[in-house]
């Protein structure tokens, strides 16, 4: 099914602050040119998948909307505009520390939405901040005491009474700040999780894990601590975190050897024990000085039936099923073809990367990224898998993808690319799949590939 | 030579310019050890580079200081076992190239290399006022406030291991009663006084030992450079760790340069 994915829609965002909204992109591409602030780092669906939020390195949010589909009789539902823009993190200097604090957006998460506004979580390396998103389609008018820019009138002037009325105006999308949760975290914060109880989330660093209430951001509660009481002991960090989608007393955090810790807070406050550890021998055959650095799990998630948790390390995707913490149910190799080029790797600094993964609606099909524009998903079902690009040749409006291939031996077919001239300097770490229908987001350096499944959209 | 009677094809070895490329290219060829001893180098090399960022990442250095460890632990089994005991590939390989014993970077070398950079993490992130967990029974949830408080214990910690790495002696013998030459012999440079060297496995191709040699010499000024570069805009803290690397790349400088 996934193999006939179309393109919807591409969206670029370029270097002079602006955003684009583009149909045919090859144009605007070439004209202009990218820079480090614009490196998408987060890309996340709110629970409706109406609207997708994204991060970058300049600590910009960026949330696309969906097009409504009365509006519009020319065009196909499904395609995201840009709805909202906002500046969520400036960079700081930590005095004391001599530290610079990157202003680039870690994650964002949304939460579920309570009135007609939405709320959203942003987070760089060290502080959260809640973000009421809401509109505006009329004002009021005609007070008594005040005129139309808001200045006191003179009250000699005010001879009779008049009830003000609201006045419809041009849509006004605001974006303003509700909470900032800061001095929580002395590491870098890899992850947020918001709770189903919708009135807490956590947020985890390389050592510790926090819970904070929404409301409330002088204080949190230090629910994991890992740091050794002698720094020089230090052998593992914590390398991402999330709450179980419906207990929410449960919660899962991964680490950088490659194992994962479930967690129950009801069984002691401060959850430095575990309750279920989920931990996969290592292969022998497959030994090398990069083992643990392979091993290391760059993201976590919970399946949304809340069965199953899906994890992804340098070479892989694994999906763990709760009830078993032996090993993983199923095993997917990403590019089992560097197995060969780790030491390169270390050396250029890839071996760290930390890609993220991504379950589609129905929990049957995984998807996450890869180098040179790559992107995986395997079908849990029928165990095929493919490898697709995000690039804007392939990729123009309405274009279907054609799936890629990566040679590894002699045998070279037509448009198969081999593996010595894959660019690492291109990689997909962030992806998202709307909550319920086949639509994926791909951030590609700094660009954001919205692609939609053939078969679904005709449906509409 | 290592490239005598290897079949390899021309095509890897033009795109592949460093020593890592080599590694993965002669992976069924090269020595286990000699291996290792890449890894090595590169690890200890990031771990130095590490402190020049500007955003230090905990992770990353954990798991290059993991790394080191585990290479640490198999070298101590390996000295444990009773000489001789070396696999016929690695004797055999050694002879071609005259290579008599391990080239290794001694134990206190990398166990101060590790602790070093990890303190320093301490000392960097801990002596922050941010983060003053209260204290509560080990049952209790830790309150994490927002204020700042003095006195309490992990900050304390934090400042000893701050006084810690500027007293050259105070936590590890190294080059405590050490003469210069003392830490020479620590650093086992032998790998740089035979014929191997590293050039060959880049690019087996060169014509002649002596633009080889030249290549490499230059190679190393470079080194120096970076190493000057490093000292003189370093704060004293890493200064500890900074000599190992720095001795040991200055003697093997001047070794190439002689030879």
């Amino acid at each position: 099914m996934w193999r006939t994915l179309r393109v919807r829609l591409v969206v670029l965002r370029s270097c002079l602050n602006c955003i684009c909204h583009v149909h045919c992109a090859c144009a605007v591409w070439c004209a202009r040119t990218s820079c480090v602030a614009d490196i998408i780092s987060t890309v996340e669906f709110n629970h409706t998948g109406e609207l997708l939020a994204t991060g970058d390195k300049g600590g910009r949010v960026v949330i696309f909307q969906r097009e409504p589909e009365d509006k519009l009789q020319g065009h196909v539902r499904g395609e995201y505009n840009v709805y909202s823009t906002f500046q969520s993190h400036e960079p700081e200097f930590d005095y004391l520390k001599s530290l610079e604090i990157e202003e680039k957006i870690n994650k964002i998460k949304w939460l579920p939405q309570q009135n007609a506004a939405h709320s959203l979580l942003s987070t760089n390396d060290k502080t959260i901040k809640l973000w009421k998103i809401s509109e505006r389609d009329k004002r009021p008018e005609g007070y008594n005491l005040k005129d139309e820019e808001g200045k006191l009138k003179d009250l000699s002037t005010v001879t009779s009474l008049q009830v003000p009325v609201l006045k419809p105006m041009d849509l006004m999308v605001e974006v303003s700040p509700r909470r900032i949760f800061s001095n929580g975290h002395t590491y870098h914060v890899n992850s947020i999780s918001v709770n189903s109880d919708c009135e807490t989330y956590m947020s985890a660093d390389d050592l510790r894990i926090n819970l904070w209430h929404l409301a409330i951001t002088d204080r949190s509660f230090n629910i994991v601590d890992i740091k050794p009481a002698n720094m020089e002991d230090l052998t593992e960090v914590i390398t991402a975190a999330e709450f179980h989608p419906y207990h929410c007393n449960l919660f899962v955090y991964s680490s950088s050897k490659g194992s994962l810790r479930l967690c129950d807070m009801r069984a002691s406050a401060l959850c430095d024990k575990h309750c279920k550890l989920y931990e996969e021998p290592e292969d022998p055959s497959n030994r090398s000085f990069f083992s643990e650095i392979i091993s290391s799990v760059s993201d976590v998630k919970f399946s949304h039936s809340g069965r199953y948790m899906l994890t992804r390390d340098y070479l892989t995707v694994k999906v763990w099923d709760l009830n078993m913490e032996t090993k993983p149910i199923e095993t997917y190799q990403v590019h089992d073809y560097l197995r060969s080029k780790l030491c390169s790797l270390y050396e250029n600094d890839c071996i760290f990367d930390k890609f993220e993964c991504a379950w589609n609606g129905s929990d049957s099909v995984i998807m996450t990224g890869a180098y040179n524009n790559f992107f995986r998903m395997f079908d849990r079902n029928t165990k095929r898998d493919v490898t697709l690009e995000a690039s804007r040749e392939s990729s123009k409006p309405r274009a279907v993808l054609k799936p890629r291939r990566v040679c590894v031996g002699g045998k070279r077919r037509k448009d198969d690319i081999s593996v010595d001239s894959l660019d690492f300097t291109k990689k997909i770490l962030h992806t998202a799949w709307h909550p319920t229908e086949n639509i994926i987001a791909i951030a590609a350096t700094n660009n954001l590939y919205i692609f939609q499944d053939k078969v679904n959209s005709d449906m509409h | 030579m290592l490239s005598r009677g290897l079949k390899r094809k021309v095509i890897d070895c033009e795109t592949m310019t460093d020593f890592s490329s080599a590694c993965d290219c002669n992976r069924n060829t090269m020595p286990y050890s000699h291996q290792r001893q890449l890894v090595l180098n590169m690890c200890l090399n990031k771990l130095q580079n590490y402190k020049m960022l500007a955003e230090p990442n905990l992770h990353r250095s954990v798991l290059i200081a993991n790394t080191v460890r585990q290479i640490q632990e198999e070298t101590r089994q390996e000295a444990n076992q009773l000489p001789g005991v070396v696999t016929d590939s690695y004797k055999d390989w050694n002879s071609e190239n005259n290579v008599d014993t391990l080239m290794e970077v001694s134990d206190d070398d990398m166990s101060s290399a590790i602790s070093s950079i990890l303190k320093d993490l301490d000392f960097m992130e801990d002596t922050s006022p941010s983060q003053i967990p209260l204290a509560v029974p080990e049952d209790q949830p830790k309150p994490v406030d927002g204020g700042s408080k003095a006195g309490d214990k992990p900050d304390l910690k934090a400042t000893e291991c701050m006084f810690g790495s500027f007293e050259i002696s105070s936590s590890t013998s190294y080059l405590k009663d050490l003469s210069i030459d003392d830490i020479f012999d620590d650093i086992d440079t032998s790998m740089y006084d035979s014929d191997f060297s590293f050039s060959s496995l880049v690019s087996p191709r060169t014509a002649s030992a002596s633009e080889e040699a030249q290549k490499m010499f230059s190679l190393y000024l470079n080194d120096l450079d970076h190493i000057m570069e490093i000292l003189v805009g370093t704060p004293p803290p890493p200064l500890r760790c900074m000599f190992c690397s720095v001795f040991f790349f200055v003697k093997t400088f001047v070794l190439y340069g002689y030879s």
